[in-house]
């Protein structure tokens, strides 16, 4: 980080509420709270509303806290890529000392209010993912390695798992299950972004895939890891938060996902300039599709009575 | 001295400010609901026995 990041706001700007609150990264939050809702409810026990309310909404303040410090600690690579260069900080909104302020203030209260509503592992759990996402993935991978989307991809794999502990409090295979989609789903899901927008990650200096090892062994890459994502995703059928219609939605939802993946490993740099990176783009909206079809469905047999529709 | 500050300005912290206490007035009501609801799961006895002796009507009668 720069130290010019931290004093770019213009004098004269007065931030309003939007400013600061676009520090939290809604749109990744809104991913979190969808995630940690199927969690909570995918338990086999429950917690009164107003608990899993309020569990809900520390894990989504705690997804906002470590945004901000990864807001903070990015502004100067945020400022050169074109998708991230009117965040609140890079664009002069905000400064960097508000943004760590927020983060570190929304942090402490999201966990020790998570460990008093729910229970102590929960909480552990969000303060892992917050001190993951925030200095292992911002602070140390993200600059040094390759693998940064790949060991990052960890820290939104947490939210859906801490919803699970938060009910049960305990680990268990379904839990891992929900993490191992999403930690699997992250690294073709960027690597397919940074395909098609490979100038912002250039001009940055992140040693994306691409960057470091070529688009060829990028394409190679995302098709191994949707294999693998798609072995997980339909083991989770089998499991107690799976069940006849999840089976049937993974089973669709994966051959258009691998049909995708076989597409971009099967093309070159020539044909996808040909068509604008046709397949890439399209990949890359099919697995925002995927990851909310798969825990739709984990959802769906939550609510859906056993023997009907709803699990084995 | 008061600082002259354009109407826009006022506006942007006037909506800080106000979305601000809307914060806050919703974090005390959610503490206000989650602790009735913590409270109401313990139960009558529950509640009771962190600092007070049982009162004999609430002790489960014998035989």
């Amino acid at each position: 980080m720069s130290d010019a990041s931290l004093h770019i706001r213009s004098e004269d700007y007065e931030p309003s509420f939007g400013d600061f609150f676009a520090l939290l990264k809604p749109r990744v939050m809104s991913l979190v709270v969808f995630t940690a809702f199927v969690g909570i409810l995918a338990a086999p026990t429950s917690l009164h509303w107003v608990e899993a309310f309020a569990a809900l909404l520390f894990i989504a303040i705690g997804a906002g806290a470590s945004g901000s410090l990864n807001m903070w600690w990015d502004a100067d690579i945020d400022a050169v890529m074109r998708r991230t260069a009117k965040r609140p900080i890079p664009s002069g909104r905000v400064t960097g000392e508000s943004a760590l302020s927020i983060g570190i203030a929304l942090s402490l209260l999201s966990v020790m209010m998570l460990g008093l509503t729910t229970n102590w592992l929960a909480a552990g759990l969000l303060a892992f993912t917050i001190f993951f996402y925030a200095v292992v993935y911002s602070m140390w991978l993200k600059r040094s390695t390759p693998q940064n989307i790949v060991i990052g991809g960890a820290a939104g794999a947490f939210p859906p798992m801490i919803g699970w502990v938060a009910v049960t409090g305990s680990i268990s295979i379904d839990a891992v299950l929900m993490f191992a989609i999403i930690f699997l789903w992250t690294p073709p899901h960027f690597w397919a972004l940074a395909l098609f927008m490979r100038s912002d990650y250039d001009d940055a200096n992140v040693p994306m895939l691409t960057v470091t090892h070529g688009r060829r062994s990028t394409r190679n890459h995302i098709l191994v890891y949707t294999i693998i994502v798609a072995v997980f995703a339909v083991a989770a059928a089998f499991t107690s938060m799976g069940g006849p219609f999840y089976l049937a939605v993974a089973l669709i939802a994966n051959a258009v996902w691998l049909i995708g993946a076989v597409q971009i490993w099967r093309r070159d740099e020539e044909m996808s300039e040909a068509d604008n990176f046709r397949a890439e783009k399209s990949f890359f909206k099919f697995s925002l599709l995927y990851l909310f079809l798969h825990f739709g469905a984990v959802l769906v047999e939550a609510v859906l009575p056993a023997g009907a529709w709803g699990g084995w | 001295m008061f600082e002259n500050v354009t109407s826009e300005v006022h506006e942007k912290r006037s909506s800080r400010n106000m979305g601000t206490a809307l914060c806050l007035a919703a974090f005390i009501i959610l503490l206000a609901v989650l602790s009735a609801v913590k409270v109401q799961q313990l139960g009558a006895s529950g509640s009771e026995r962190f600092d007070h002796v049982q009162r004999p009507a609430l002790l489960p009668e014998d035989g």
